[in-house]
């Protein structure tokens, strides 16, 4: 692997409630290449977002980052001041949300939102930002780039929304972007064409893509390697192949038996048994225990990270071994 | 034969609305009325313990036809036929009994319970309404329509706010199933889940269709879901049907190139990096919709035909049904 642009180091991020700080993200590792496509998968409430907002120092009170680094290049950016982050975000990592509609001014035409967004980093003269705005809209595959300049976002279709956020995080071409579910409300055929504009883009510039999403399915296809997030922890990563051909925590595994597109034809989905537990109710033990087919007397304490194969980690007493058959979970979990 | 339990004969659903730059706070506008026609012709049945899938993307008229199918809105031509007759020539007694026989379950299991009601009473509510239970025997109703979801019977003193989503998706079927429905249509009901709640609802969905025997509707954008759960499929674009078959048959080999491109686009088990070959273009609108096949623009093989002349849904296959010029040539 190519030298790390980013590096998350020990993140954890928790939200100030009357019950006390309740940790969403709970020690986070992951560094992301140069180039590389990295997916965070995970489901509701498993922190990803809340992981990404903490990257880019976006999370908002009663958030707060209570430990770890997030080294971009060799910038701790969680220790880094106010002014000194907003010189960087933008720049040289860039963010990309899920709903466009919120992250793009309702009330400001794109090319207004486009130079706004080139002259905070460089100074550029108004004729050249326009030329620039006009060609970035052109290389997301925007026709008639001018025309849509003078738009307001509500005249464009949400995937010409996403577009455009997407041509404004990519303006300054930065080492990293962190695309938070960028694709899920957009229909299925938008989806694709986004994702290969992305593919294609990222391929050209060497930019890093930080690929947030609930949907395993587009990970398989889109990420060099992927995390799988549970309650505020990475439970497993590695490379796409080898995590979604043969996983070795049993979450990824009851994730992949859920995914009716991935299940074989004529074959019983196997549903992880319960619901994922409240972050108020989280203890030492492993999170996932309680629906976990394989959970034993174990679990109660915290399993470690370990690696069982060159370039994976797993973080779970009793992990799979990579070759067996599915299990059907048919154990109840342990309380 | 016997009629299909449910039916829809050549429905069209059109709305009036107004131009940009119209008249002003609703009023009319010397220029006149545009008409969205949300469902142009749409044909489809469903047979007692079938569930037809229903895929399309935004605005291709999917959730107003559940709307008809449903009675929550009225077709601006063509008909609805429960049990082979036409529900609007119904009388009081036979309109209950459609309005009851064909239950709707929502997307948002968040925005359709009552906040302010306890399960019992969201579930009971209908059994109440139309006395179909003493009122001494609706709380056993309910704690059975409950067991039927997988729900303990003491959900039923709590307020939808303290369940999940799943959970509360449950209760939506269990009010849907209440009244003993012979049609459950579902629109979109797994797209607010998480995959591993999703699976759960979604082998639900079966249990109950051998249990009860239930015919369902079932809308969805995601052709993962519709493979999984669907006997046929119907592929809907910008308020026509373009495609429809049995379930085996459309995934083997669907014959509307927009239905391939949906196909295409389903990811498969097998994993790596792939190369994305999108379907072009944007969905377009259905207030202005393309000329003769509405999907031409986006068509690799369109010719000067598609752009003129509308293609009809015709059998390529017994019981296989495509709207496209291109099967004309065999």
């Amino acid at each position: 692997m190519s030298e790390a642009v980013l590096r998350v180091e020990g993140l954890r991020t928790g939200f100030a409630t009357a019950g006390g700080l309740l940790p969403v993200v709970d020690g986070v590792d992951f560094s992301l290449g140069r180039g590389e496509v990295l997916g965070i998968v995970g489901e509701s409430g498993s922190g990803k977002s809340v992981t990404a907002y903490s990257i880019l120092g976006l999370v908002e009170s009663p958030g707060r980052i209570v430990g770890g680094r997030v080294l971009l290049g060799d910038v701790d950016l969680v220790s880094l001041p106010r002014a000194a982050l907003t010189a960087i975000r933008g720049a040289r990592i860039s963010m990309i949300f899920q709903d466009p509609m919120m992250s793009l001014n309702p009330v400001l035409r794109i090319d207004t939102q486009i130079v706004e967004a080139l002259r905070a980093h460089q100074r550029v003269g108004r004729r050249e930002a326009l030329a620039r705005a006009a060609d970035a809209l052109a290389r997301v595959g925007i026709a008639a780039p001018e025309e849509r300049l003078r738009s307001y976002p509500h005249e464009l279709s949400g995937g010409m929304r996403q577009r455009v956020s997407i041509a404004i995080a990519m303006l300054h071409q930065p080492d990293v972007i962190v695309a938070d579910e960028p694709t899920t409300a957009l229909d299925v055929t938008i989806q694709a064409q986004i994702l290969a504009q992305m593919q294609a883009l990222c391929a050209s510039s060497g930019t890093a893509l930080l690929w947030i999403t609930h949907d395993l399915s587009v990970v398989g296809s889109f990420a060099d390697r992927v995390c799988v997030m549970y309650a505020g922890r990475i439970v497993e990563s590695g490379p796409v192949a080898g995590v979604m051909g043969a996983p070795r925590h049993p979450y990824t595994r009851g994730l992949l038996d859920s995914v009716p597109a991935l299940a074989e034809a004529g074959r019983r989905l196997v549903p992880i048994a319960g619901v994922p537990v409240a972050p108020g109710d989280l203890d030492a033990g492993c999170a996932f225990r309680h629906r976990c087919p394989r959970a034993s007397e174990r679990c109660m304490l915290a399993p470690e990270e370990s690696s069982p194969a060159p370039g994976r980690t797993v973080r779970c007493h009793h992990p799979l071994d990579g070759f067996a058959p599915p299990p059907h979970a048919t154990g109840k979990g342990l309380a | 034969m016997s009629a299909p339990v449910l039916e829809v004969r050549s429905l069209d659903k059109h709305f009036a609305i107004r131009r940009r730059g119209g008249g002003w706070r609703g009023r009319p506008h010397a220029g006149g009325a545009t008409v969205l026609r949300a469902l142009d012709g749409v044909t489809l049945h469903v047979d007692a313990r079938e569930i037809v899938g229903i895929v399309g993307e935004s605005g291709c008229g999917k959730s107003t036809l559940a709307r008809i199918i449903c009675g929550l809105a009225a077709p601006s031509a063509g008909e609805v036929l429960y049990r082979g007759e036409a529900v609007d020539r119904f009388d009081a007694a036979k309109r209950l009994h459609y309005t009851l026989g064909v239950q709707m379950v929502f997307q948002n299991p968040f925005a359709a319970l009552n906040p302010r009601h306890r399960v019992a009473r969201i579930v009971g509510e209908a059994l109440a309404a139309h006395r179909l239970v003493a009122a001494s025997a609706r709380d056993s109703r309910v704690i059975e329509q409950l067991a039927r979801v997988g729900l303990a019977a003491d959900s039923r003193h709590r307020y939808p706010h303290q369940f999940s989503g799943g959970q509360r998706q449950r209760i939506g079927l269990a009010r849907a199933l209440a009244v003993s429905p012979e049609v459950l249509v579902c629109d979109e009901v797994v797209s607010a889940l998480d995959v591993s709640i999703q699976a759960q609802i979604l082998n639900l969905l079966l249990d109950l269709r051998e249990s009860l025997g239930l015919g369902s509707i079932f809308i969805s954008h995601d052709l993962g879901v519709i493979r999984y759960l669907c006997d046929r499929v119907a592929v809907m674009y910008l308020g026509r049907i373009v495609e429809e078959a049995p379930a085996r048959e459309f995934f083997a080999g669907p014959g509307h190139p927009y239905a391939t491109g949906l196909l295409a686009e389903l990811p498969t088990a097998s994993v790596g990096k792939r190369r994305f070959e999108p379907i072009r273009g944007e969905i377009p609108s259905p207030i202005d919709p393309p000329t003769g096949c509405h999907f031409h623009p986006r068509c690799p093989h369109a010719t000067e035909r598609c752009r003129a002349e509308q293609p009809l849904l015709r059998e390529i296959a017994p019981r296989h049904r495509v709207a496209c010029h291109l099967h004309d040539r065999r």
